[in-house]
């Protein structure tokens, strides 16, 4: 009867669940950037933005100024619900009636939608090459792959602890970039920037993001900061989803 | 088969969640088979059938059961045989490739008890399992349940419905205010005779003969209501025979554990 792990046989299951959410940074894009992009060749012609130029700095300006944005977006959407939509609409009563163990089942899931995340950001550089003019692809595959732990991580935390995951994620996000941007510029008193500091660092891996899509070398310090965080609090929302019950009332 | 009986709010669902590890009691241990309900169900699932079919709308039948198999372990070579086996069982063929938002109440119950069947489980717990059947698929579901008893299983069956309980149980716990008020052994009280219950006679001929044989018999119609013990019960009727009563029907105004039940949950 037993066909091995459950968890593992079920990852087609979660890969078809994450396709969608992970492939809307591209969707937004398209429409975002996709749309001034088109409207724009039927003016200057299609030839014309791959080459060196006003035309090709507008369609790369476009391009700069859309993909951080479905980047970002997506980050927050691929794992939105993750594990709170089970919970607030109890699917873990079906879910977890199996011979599942919740934690793993969720870190699965996680893997599955952040891989599925990476895969879709790609394709918008090298969607955009091939069809307008050259832009850097592995720096945004790097950018999407920290971005979607860092900010996914949160959003999973923030779903351990509450069912309103969006809205607690907004929150601390917004919290914390005011706050260490704030801290930045010098404007905090020293408790108040320490407390900054210590929350997600959204700011350094916006810099990470801006150094990697300019071509230069992003210190490694920041690297394991972001990183190490993210996997800190991914670490911490399965321990809560295995300490916490399921049902909560 | 243990029933679990209780008014609405009595702690039912509550006391389910706790064995299944959905919620900690405020209070005290819960274990499965001496461990953490938890570790019991990661390590080997239960057959659960919740209150509420809380499963993804957007599923098809086949879908949501192809699902459930994978996470029960099912391999692969196996999922298919399961999924119809239980499909077959519950009766939603021609419901196969619909989306869950289209089946009807009873449909989708049926789905949730064909889920539960997907594996030999040695915990089985149905809470309210019958809600929103038909009279036909509650007869069905009988069979089907009594069709799981084996030695080393143990059935759960939380419902509102006494005469189930009372037909599939062996044991019943009354539940109210969030406590055991009383264990009802189904089988001793159905077979007491000593005890006094009160009974629903029906009289063709002679209804005041027969009601005269009883001190606090009523009348309505041609029905006679009255309190006796099994011998009291067979003398009175045996002495209005005598007298030229002509009976058609003999029964307990309410089930054993109707009368348990009502005296365990005071209001």
């Amino acid at each position: 009867m037993n066909g091995g792990s459950p968890i593992a046989g079920y990852l087609r299951w979660q890969a078809r669940d994450s396709l969608l959410r992970a492939f809307t940074p591209v969707i937004l894009f398209a429409g975002m950037g996709g749309v001034p992009l088109w409207s724009f060749t039927r003016t200057v012609g299609l030839g014309a933005m791959d080459r060196p130029g006003d035309a090709q700095n507008l369609a790369l300006q476009i391009y700069g100024n859309t993909m951080p944005l479905a980047m970002t977006l997506g980050a927050v959407l691929l794992a939105t619900g993750i594990p709170a939509t089970d919970r607030e609409k109890q699917y873990f009563r079906f879910l977890f009636a199996k011979p599942v163990v919740a934690w793993a089942f969720y870190l699965q899931q996680f893997l599955v939608s952040l891989a599925l995340f990476v895969v879709a950001m790609t394709l918008v550089p090298l969607g955009f090459t091939a069809l307008v003019t050259a832009a850097p692809v592995l720096a945004v595959t790097k950018s999407a792959l920290v971005f979607g732990l860092l900010y996914g991580s949160l959003v999973v935390l923030c779903g351990a602890l509450v069912n309103k995951d969006g809205v607690a994620f907004i929150v601390v996000a917004a919290s914390s970039f005011m706050l260490q941007t704030l801290g930045k510029a010098g404007a905090l008193p020293d408790w108040l920037a320490g407390i900054a500091r210590g929350l997600p660092p959204f700011v350094v891996a916006d810099g990470m993001r801006a150094l990697w899509l300019a071509g230069e070398p992003v210190p490694i310090g920041d690297i394991m900061h972001v990183v190490g965080y993210s996997i800190g609090m991914l670490a911490a929302a399965l321990f809560l989803v295995r300490r916490l019950p399921l049902a909560r009332s | 088969m243990v029933g679990i009986a209780g008014p609405n709010g009595a702690g039912k669902s509550t006391l389910i969640s706790m064995l299944l590890g959905f919620l900690d009691p405020d209070r005290g241990t819960v274990r499965l088979d001496g461990v953490d309900p938890r570790a019991f169900i990661e390590r080997e699932g239960v057959a659960y059938l919740p209150e509420l079919m809380t499963i993804p709308l957007h599923w098809t039948v086949v879908s949501a059961l192809d699902r459930l198999a994978t996470l029960s372990g099912i391999s692969p070579a196996e999922r298919l045989g399961a999924r119809e086996r239980v499909i077959d069982a519950v009766g939603i063929g021609a419901h196969r490739h619909k989306r869950l938002k289209a089946l009807s109440k009873g449909n989708l119950q049926r789905l949730g008890l064909a889920q539960a069947l997907l594996s030999e489980r040695r915990l089985v717990v149905f809470d309210e399992p019958t809600h929103g059947l038909d009279p036909l698929w509650t007869a069905r579901f009988r069979e089907l349940v009594a069709g799981l008893r084996r030695a080393d299983r143990a059935i759960l069956i939380a419902s509102h419905n006494l005469d189930e309980l009372e037909r599939l149980c062996d044991r019943v716990v009354i539940m109210d205010k969030g406590r055991i008020q009383r264990v009802v052994d189904v089988r001793e009280v159905a077979g007491a005779t000593g005890a006094t219950r009160r009974w629903r006679l029906r009289a063709l001929v002679g209804t005041d003969v027969l009601a005269a044989q009883f001190a606090d018999a009523t009348i309505n119609g041609d029905i006679v209501e009255c309190a006796a013990d099994l011998a009291g019960l067979n003398r009175g009727i045996a002495l209005a025979i005598a007298q030229g009563a002509l009976l058609s029907s003999v029964a307990p105004a309410e089930s054993s554990l109707e009368e348990a039940f009502r005296t365990a949950v005071v209001r």
